[in-house]
């Protein structure tokens, strides 16, 4: 097992937010082996995609597959973009890595931009990040007075420019279309794909997007290669991910482990359950991720293919602990309610659907639960589903139906007895 | 070209169709909402989802770029659910209070959702109630309704060039609205009342009027610009009740301006008239037809036989049909007067022999929007033909170039390179370009000067238009002469855009005191309108023109009218002409006669009558017809418009769509300095509204008056304050002041076509600015 071993390494070294303190851990020694070596741009994009290494935002798209769709030979600017709008419900990995380890995400970028012919790059955090935005402010100062950031990097040919971007508090702006909307100055709202961001991204030029774990995997995987990388975890989910625990654990928090670990080791790494509980259920990826039912949890390994073939998503890695004191009715409202109120609004299956759901959730909660409300539900989900533009309104069915079939007799109980099954007094 | 299969169809369609335009191709009907083929995909409201073959998701059929082999399947179980699950989405939140809604009988929702809904809806909770706005007095809005398809929004972005309305908000609570409470200010906001599939935006002038099915609907055409936009107009029984734009895209595409939509709410105005009115004793009487046609001829009769027929002029509106026109110059010419014009606004006449047979654009307006490079010679299209400028501000937004040379800056819904003249000082800006284009002058010019002409030099045959004001301008034939020089030094080529709606056919039809129909030269030249005013005239035509507010020296106009003998009106409205006249004859005004126009490009539209005409009021033609024939003037015994229509046709003969820009040039006189004496020079035009009889009385457009100046010129004549008094050599009036730093130094704003502000005078004529006195500002509020 290999823990935080790789974009959280310096996580409790004094200042390991500050330049000096990245250097002397080798930090910057990748960026400058490619810039002065030189390594070609190709040759990093196939050493990212022997490394396995997949989109750590959400979505688990293979990062070197991603970078070579960027086209080459174009003439004017091609944009890098950092997704650090972390506004999962149940994440907060990005933030940590901004917080202590921001010259990793700082030279992935560098890296990535080179590899790309990436001029301008731009760092899109969520707006309540206040500490992190400072942190990272402060990181690319420094970037800029080591010459690793701006003309002529390192006295190379190579140029590229990196800013900060504070977002305004809109989920949906995690996004990478909605993010580019934002980041234009306009009303944060997904575009329809195709065409995709490689082509068409900021103000219409050709851009990749990724997450700031995903960056931050970067300079290892170059100065310790691919295979490294690959080998930290296992075949197809290359290296180590950050998994945030919380909810009914001891010790919540930020844990980077290898890929593949099996659930019950991160449940005992993040302090267990409080005596005397059961585990209940798990949301593996964040609120927009089906839910899973304990005891089917404790069979699964954390890593993309394992979590899926659980009927769920490793998401953003955001591991949410429910033990058997929860209300699943309550918790499933609560979700709802969110959905609802970061839908953008701009198609109409999202806009009109998720208040639907939450709606006759609502009721459910509140003892005016009927017969037919499950049914509607599901109905009401299916048709939302695979309909909208983004992704947003099929994370906010996923709690709601994959709830109702795992725990059918809770709703059924609030409904006949108008009441919850789960006394909240127990917890 | 990829070979796809829509519903069992095949269909061979160019790379890059959507699946929705190749569905359309086939006939295959495919339901839709924020869809629309002139704006660009939004693919929000989900309502085109369809099957197709091999992917996992239903697609938005607007937004699906065909793919060689594609099945697609537009009312498989699969399209359907997805169809009928969107609907039920979208009316959750719907009031469906369709038999309140002005868009009832015509709502793409009302038809969508009784062609593909699920008949039960499950949605038994609350629905959202969203609050109102106000907008301005043209567009009813009614939010509640609204299903954020966004087409308004991407109007304002797309085709109107300012982005007025927006979304706010998330979710179930995104709203449509300005943000910052305020009045639309676009002159093309009411296509977004076209637009709206919901009764969201609807008319306000029409509201509660009908029911869309009780509407008759016939063709018409625009009389407010040059542009000629064909119109649907749509009356219940006597009354017109809206216009709408008809569809052509060879003129104005799917779009009118408001102007054109909502002057018929002043075919009501007050002061219409419907009954011959007679000047009895210094009164008015309604009078018979008989009565009143009896005391038009012995009235011109008594003019022609104590003064002679040159005391006698004829002045008509060039929003008359060819028809009209060419009767009206048959009249005036049949009594021997050669006093014939239309150009009421004009006051530099000396180019006259060198006009076109009349101004045209020279090329098809469709093809403005492929012009890299126009220029603009005192051509502000946005107010004066906002349709043609939609088709120049395509050409800016596919990369084309459009200068502008003007008296000021304007504001323009694209972007355009601007010279704007010191002020008054007109004539030297086309002066000094053209120095610089034939490279007389070094680097002494400005910047703006050079670069211009430097694009204009590497142009491969600028278009160069010249606009309506330039010739409102006193020295106006000055610069019709460099400009004509400009052209040759450019390598370009010259278009008119003409004033008014039949301004094309006023010249062909003989309507200037210098040319007959046809543009033969006329035996006798009689005098221009400007001069008529102090010529001593004792007798006067009118039809459908106050030159009160329509002349550029209103006050002169109404004093000569005033002290003519005999004046006869043919008038819509007799507010102006009360003033004058000694008979008053009841015109058909827009939409109740019937005629034909001949547009900027040289297109001959017609029209025909939507509503009888108010009481007694008659088409002008059978009005004029029955004057001559009274008076006994040959070739006026026509039965029916048909045959005025053939009468015409042969007189004018086969015209050619491409004239040359000029004739050869008569040599000018010296020019007169136009600023003399101290002050401010006075710059003004017609504002959008205030063009023609008809679309002045139009309340829900009505604007008023203001001056308007540039902050610093404010600041050094230390004025402050809201009113200010304005003072020409020949009056005074009091205005609110507008700080605008479009206007040059030097200069005071002041519009034409107000009756308050016509006492100023000519524009480019000296005025100064004061304070208001404290009475005076009272006096005018």
């Amino acid at each position: 097992m290999f823990v935080n071993g790789v974009t959280l390494q310096n996580r409790g070294v004094p200042d390991s937010h500050r330049l000096s303190v990245y250097a002397g851990t080798g930090g910057y020694a990748a960026l400058r082996k490619v810039l002065l070596d030189p390594i070609a741009p190709d040759q990093i994009i196939s050493e990212i995609k022997k490394s396995a290494l997949r989109g750590r935002g959400g979505a688990g798209f293979p990062t070197g597959l991603k970078w070579s769709f960027m086209p080459k030979g174009v003439t004017g600017t091609k944009y890098l973009l950092c997704n650090a709008d972390e506004g999962e419900p149940g994440t907060c990995k990005d933030r940590d890595i901004m917080r202590y380890e921001p010259h990793r995400l700082i030279e992935g970028m560098i890296i990535g931009a080179y590899a790309m012919g990436a001029s301008a790059g731009y760092i899109f955090i969520r707006g309540e990040f206040v500490e992190p935005i400072h942190i990272v402010e402060a990181a690319l100062e420094e970037a800029y007075a080591k010459d690793y950031l701006g003309q002529n990097i390192l006295g190379t040919d190579f140029s590229f420019d990196l800013h900060v971007y504070r977002g305004a508090g809109a989920y949906i702006c995690g996004e990478e279309t909605a993010l580019m909307e934002a980041l234009e100055g306009k009303k944060g709202q997904p575009r329809f794909k195709p065409p995709f961001p490689a082509s068409y991204g900021l103000y219409g030029r050709p851009t990749t997007i990724n997450n700031v774990e995903t960056f931050a995997s970067v300079p290892d995987i170059i100065s310790k290669g691919g295979d490294w990388f690959l080998n930290l975890g296992k075949p197809n989910n290359g290296g180590t991910k950050i998994f945030s625990v919380t909810g009914h654990v001891r010790k919540p928090g930020n844990y980077e482990v290898s890929m593949g670990l099996p659930f019950k080791d991160l449940l005992e790494m993040a302090g267990g359950l409080r005596p005397g509980r059961q585990l209940k259920a798990v949301i593996p990826g964040g609120t927009s991720t089906a839910m899973v039912a304990g005891a089917a949890m404790m069979e699964v390994t954390m890593d993309y293919d394992s979590i899926s073939k659980a009927g769920s998503a490793l998401g953003a890695g955001s591991v949410i602990i429910m033990d058997d004191s929860v209300c699943i009715v309550k918790t499933v409202e609560r979700i709802s309610r969110f959905y609802m109120h970061e839908s953008c609004g701009q198609c109409t299956p999202c806009r009109e659907g998720m208040g639907w759901l939450w709606r006759v959730m609502h009721r459910l909660e509140n003892g005016q639960g009927r017969e037919e409300d499950l049914q509607l539900l599901l109905d009401v989900g299916s048709r939302i589903e695979g309909r909208t533009i983004c992704a947003l309104a099929d994370g906010g069915v996923a709690p709601v139906v994959s709830s109702i079939r795992l725990f059918r007799e809770e709703y059924e109980y609030h409904i006949q007895h108008k009441r919850c099954l789960i006394s909240m007094g127990d917890a | 070209m990829p070979h796809i299969e829509i519903d069992g169809q095949a269909i061979e369609v160019v790379a890059g169709t959507t699946v929705m335009e190749a569905a359309e191709s086939l006939g295959i009907y495919i339901p839709f909402f924020c869809y629309h083929p002139k704006l660009s995909v939004a693919a929000n409201c989900r309502m085109c989802l369809v099957d197709v073959e091999k992917a996992p998701k239903p697609l938005p059929a607007c937004a699906t770029p065909v793919a060689d082999g594609m099945k697609v399947a537009t009312a498989s179980r699969k399209a359907k659910m997805a169809q009928q699950g969107v609907l039920e989405f979208l009316l959750i939140n719907h009031p469906l209070d369709c038999p309140i809604c002005d868009q009832g009988g015509e709502c793409p929702l009302q038809d969508i959702t009784m062609g593909f809904a699920n008949p039960h809806s499950h949605y038994t909770e609350e629905k959202r109630v969203v609050e109102d706005k106000d907008i301005g007095p043209l567009i009813a809005t009614e939010m509640t309704r609204c299903i954020q398809c966004t087409r308004c929004i991407r109007f304002g972005q797309e085709i109107g060039g300012i982005m007025e309305l927006g979304a706010t908000g998330r979710g179930e609570d995104m709203a449509i609205g300005t943000y910052v409470a305020k009045a639309v200010q676009s002159e093309l906001s009411g296509n977004m009342i076209d637009l709206c599939p919901v009764g969201a935006l609807t008319s306000k002038p029409f509201r509660y009027k009908a029911r869309s099915w009780e509407l008759k609907h016939t063709p018409g055409l625009c009389p407010h610009c040059s542009t000629g936009c064909n119109t649907d107009m749509q009356s219940l029984g006597r009354e017109v009740l809206r216009v709408l734009p008809r569809a052509n895209q060879a003129v104005n595409e799917d779009w009118i301006c408001d102007k054109g939509r909502y002057a018929y709410t002043a075919l009501q105005a007050e002061d219409r008239v419907t009954q011959p009115l007679l000047r009895v004793d210094g009164g008015w009487r309604e009078v018979s037809w008989a009565e009143a046609l009896d005391a038009a001829l012995s009235g011109l009769e008594r003019v022609v036989a104590q003064h002679g027929a040159e005391r006698l002029a004829g002045l008509i509106s060039a929003q008359s049909s060819n028809e009209e026109l060419f009767l009206f110059q048959a009249l005036l010419r049949g009594l021997g007067s050669p006093h014939v014009d239309h150009r009421l606004r004009q006051q530099d006449f000396r180019a006259d022999a060198a006009m076109p047979v009349y101004p045209a654009l020279n090329m098809a307006l469709e093809d403005l929007e492929r012009e890299p490079v126009v220029l603009l010679c005192h051509a502000f299209p946005r107010q004066q033909q906002p349709l043609t400028n939609h088709r120049l501000r395509k050409s800016v937004l596919q990369g084309g170039t459009v200068i502008a040379l003007d008296s000021q800056r304007q504001d323009f819904n694209y972007p355009v390179l601007q010279l704007v003249a010191d002020a008054g000082a007109d004539l030297a800006l086309y002066e000094a370009l053209c120095s610089q284009l034939s490279g007389a002058v070094e680097k002494s010019a400005t910047a703006g000067l050079a670069h211009v002409a430097s694009v204009l030099l590497a142009a491969d045959n600028p278009l160069i238009l010249i606009g309506s004001a330039l010739l409102h301008h006193p020295q106006a034939a000055a610069m019709i002469a460099q400009i004509e020089r400009l052209a040759e030094l450019a390598g370009g080529r010259v278009g008119w855009l003409a004033q008014e709606a039949n301004s094309a056919g006023a010249w062909l039809s003989g309507c200037v005191p210098h040319r007959l129909p046809g543009g033969h030269t006329a035996p006798a030249t009689g005098l221009p309108t400007d001069a008529l005013w102090d010529a001593g005239m004792r007798g006067f035509i009118l039809l459908g023109i106050e030159p009160g507010v329509d002349a550029m020296r209103g006050t002169a106009a109404l004093a000569a009218l005033q002290k003519a003998e005999f004046v006869l009106s043919i008038a819509q409205f007799a507010g102006e002409a009360q003033q004058y006249a000694d008979v008053i004859l009841p015109m058909a005004a827009f939409a109740e006669g019937s005629g034909s126009f001949i547009n900027n490009e040289g297109r001959l539209q017609s029209f025909r009558a939507a509503v009888k005409t108010p009481g007694e009021a008659r088409p002008a033609w059978k009005i004029l017809r029955v004057l001559g024939d009274a008076l006994k003037l040959p070739r006026f015994q026509f039965n029916e418009l048909s045959e005025v229509t053939a009468a015409w046709q042969q007189e004018i003969g086969e015209y050619a769509l491409d004239v040359p820009p000029f004739h050869a040039f008569p040599a000018l006189e010296q020019d007169s300095v136009p600023m003399s004496g101290d002050g401010l020079c006075r710059l003004g035009d017609w504002s959008i509204y205030q063009g023609d009889p008809l679309v002045r009385r139009a309340a829900p457009l009505a604007r008023p008056a203001v001056a308007k100046m540039h902050p610093d010129q404010a600041k050094g004549l230390n004025l402050r304050g809201d009113t200010v008094e304005i003072s020409s050599h020949s009056g005074k009036i009091s205005l609110p002041l507008v700080l605008d730093a479009r206007i040059p130094m030097g200069a005071v704003w002041v519009p034409m076509g107000y009756g308050e502000t016509a006492v100023l005078g000519a524009i480019y004529a000296p005025c100064t600015v004061t304070m208001a006195t404290p009475s005076a500002a009272t006096a005018n509020a």
